[in-house]
């Protein structure tokens, strides 16, 4: 009795399925689309001219606006503000002159 | 690396620290096109000069160097600057001495006991240790060689040699050496 019951089921769905023109799935995966399920209607594809927005392109080897320099905080070490002023105070206190060189600038983000 | 605790404390206890610009920084910026734009330096570079009260230069650390690394040569360049600074009248021959005792030191390690033995893992660790083993098996080595040659030169006097020769940044290229890379494929003229 179950097994008729199950097979009536089975068969009711294939039917289902068959009158909407789709064919059943196989191993998971359905065996074939419609076509205008994959493909988009060609009129809403076309945008029609009025609607198209172009904006204007510049291309400049010197460009020169800039994003303002975000500044951090140089480590934990306490600076001198210049050479001249940690020479000077190397001179009282007998400690070398410790001088830091780079690209950039060190409180800023990059450098 | 000035953020870390150990460093920093030794700099402020044991020397008279000032940093300068030796010039503006090039950045590269990735703008994805959504509003995500990433920016990130190119070619830095970076130098520490020990010098006495003067400005005359004792030695130099070259270039990024992994943390404890950095530390040693700090803790070394200081013993060696106050042993110079206290005979002020003999300064520029202890600093040649200082120099042809270091070359000497730099010729006989074996690059094996300059490179790193221990695993390091992490973002950048390699490519830091790496550069940390270069920079004081071979840039040292330059180094050394310079100032025996330059006898009282300062970190201003010095800086141009330094970067176009040890660092390979010359400061006078406003592309600082790295136009031929940047144009090497790209097909269009802009100057047409």
């Amino acid at each position: 009795m179950k097994r008729f019951l199950l097979s009536a089921l089975i068969t009711t769905l294939f039917a289902a399925q068959a009158s909407h023109g789709q064919e059943p799935f196989k191993g998971g995966m359905r065996a074939d689309m419609r076509k205008s399920i994959i493909e988009m209607p060609i009129k809403t594809l076309l945008v029609p001219p009025k609607e198209l927005k172009s904006e204007p392109v510049s291309i400049s080897k010197n460009d020169t606006k800039k994003e303002p320099k975000k500044k951090v905080r140089p480590g934990a070490v306490i600076w001198y503000p210049t050479t001249a002023e940690a020479k000077k105070n190397s001179l009282l206190s007998g400690k070398p002159v410790l001088v830091f060189h780079l690209m950039g600038f060190l409180d800023d983000r990059f450098c | 690396m000035f953020s870390n605790p150990e460093i920093s404390a030794y700099i402020n206890q044991n020397f008279e620290p000032a940093w300068e610009s030796v010039r503006s920084v090039p950045t590269i910026t990735l703008d994805f096109g959504n509003g995500q734009k990433v920016t990130r330096t190119l070619h830095g570079n970076i130098a520490t000069y020990v010098c006495t009260a003067d400005g005359s230069i004792i030695d130099v650390i070259p270039g990024v160097y992994e943390p404890q690394a950095y530390l040693r040569q700090l803790k070394k360049m200081s013993e060696a600057s106050r042993n110079i600074m206290v005979q002020s009248d003999r300064q520029f021959d202890l600093i040649s001495k200082y120099h042809k005792d270091e070359l000497a030191r730099n010729k006989a390690l074996n690059k094996l006991m300059v490179e790193p033995q221990t695993s390091v893992e992490g973002h950048g660790k390699v490519e830091l240790v790496s550069d940390t083993s270069h920079n004081e098996w071979y840039r040292r080595r330059q180094i050394h060689q310079m100032l025996l040659k330059q006898s009282g030169a300062t970190p201003d006097s010095f800086k141009k040699a330094l970067y176009k020769h040890v660092l390979h940044a010359d400061l006078d290229d406003p592309h600082l050496g790295l136009d031929k890379y940047l144009s090497a494929t790209y097909p269009f003229d802009d100057n047409s």
